[in-house]
């Protein structure tokens, strides 16, 4: 998987999630909205766990600092994607 | 506290520089109804509403919203990335870079800067919902008008992800706004002032 692909599936899966969570603050009962949620989430822990293995963390407190301070090196959001 | 997520809500790729969309794009950043002003209006109202579940809202709306200035300023950056002299004179972009070079700064399309008067805090939670939600609609219509101007895909995709946006959020802030009635007197919901009289 390229970056941009690995980047997309987190995108889409927090997307998902903020969305509904949003619908869940003002509908805490919607049992449709709860077992999505929970579906999504599972999606969403994997597709970041994909991408920071290979591309580096996505929260500086993700950073693994076996190989130094990565934090600052990878690109950022708003640079054009290779 | 916040934490910083290295993405952005909504992919943004614009492979042609167009400085002359950046020009009035720049205002959903830093204009009266742009994503800073929205982003500051709802996290300000938070800490005198008394009901925990809009304060659930205005908190994730307006974090939500600290997103989508980033989108802003992504679009922003990526049109008026290695411009020319002469791409600068032909878009009329010449005010701007005087001031600001490439830079992101956060002004409407007019040209004038971001002013905090544009978010209302007003600590009267019916006040701020209804202000919340003409909030929504306004920068609903200023997408609708920036999409009858641009023709580039790149451009317009993300311009349609956040223009959808302020329709989703309208819809939360009504249902915020319909909470705080339903724990108001149903005969007279300006009887008091839940964010002062409820102490």
């Amino acid at each position: 998987m390229t970056r941009a692909e690995a980047l997309r599936r987190v995108q889409m899966y927090s997307f998902a999630l903020d969305d509904t969570g949003l619908f869940l603050d003002t509908h805490p009962d919607n049992r449709a909205a709860l077992t999505f949620y929970d579906d999504t989430r599972k999606k969403y822990l994997e597709a970041v766990e994909d991408y920071e293995m290979q591309f580096g963390p996505l929260t500086a407190k993700d950073s693994d600092v076996e190989n130094g301070w990565t934090w600052v090196d990878a690109p950022w959001p708003w640079e054009v994607e290779e | 506290m916040w934490t910083y997520e290295r993405k952005l809500q909504y992919p943004i790729n614009i492979k042609n520089p167009n400085p002359a969309m950046a020009k009035f794009i720049i205002t959903q950043y830093g204009g009266p109804d742009g994503e800073i002003g929205a982003s500051l209006r709802y996290l300000s109202q938070r800490y005198s509403m008394p009901y925990r579940k809009v304060a659930g809202v205005l908190t994730d709306i307006g974090s939500e919203e600290l997103g989508h200035f980033e989108m802003v300023s992504t679009i922003v950056h990526q049109l008026t990335r290695n411009m020319t002299i002469e791409q600068i004179k032909e878009a009329g972009f010449e005010d701007y870079f005087v001031d600001h070079t490439s830079g992101v700064y956060a002004q409407a399309a007019a040209g004038f800067p971001f002013d905090a008067l544009c978010f209302a805090s007003k600590g009267d939670a019916i006040t701020d919902l209804t202000e919340d939600m003409a909030a929504e609609q306004k920068a609903r219509t200023t997408y609708d008008n920036i999409l009858r101007m641009v023709d580039d895909p790149d451009v317009i995709e993300p311009i349609k992800f956040l223009r959808q946006r302020e329709v989703t959020h309208f819809q939360r802030f009504g249902e915020a706004l319909r909470i705080v009635q339903d724990n108001l007197d149903s005969k007279n919901f300006y009887a008091i002032n839940p964010e002062f009289d409820l102490r």
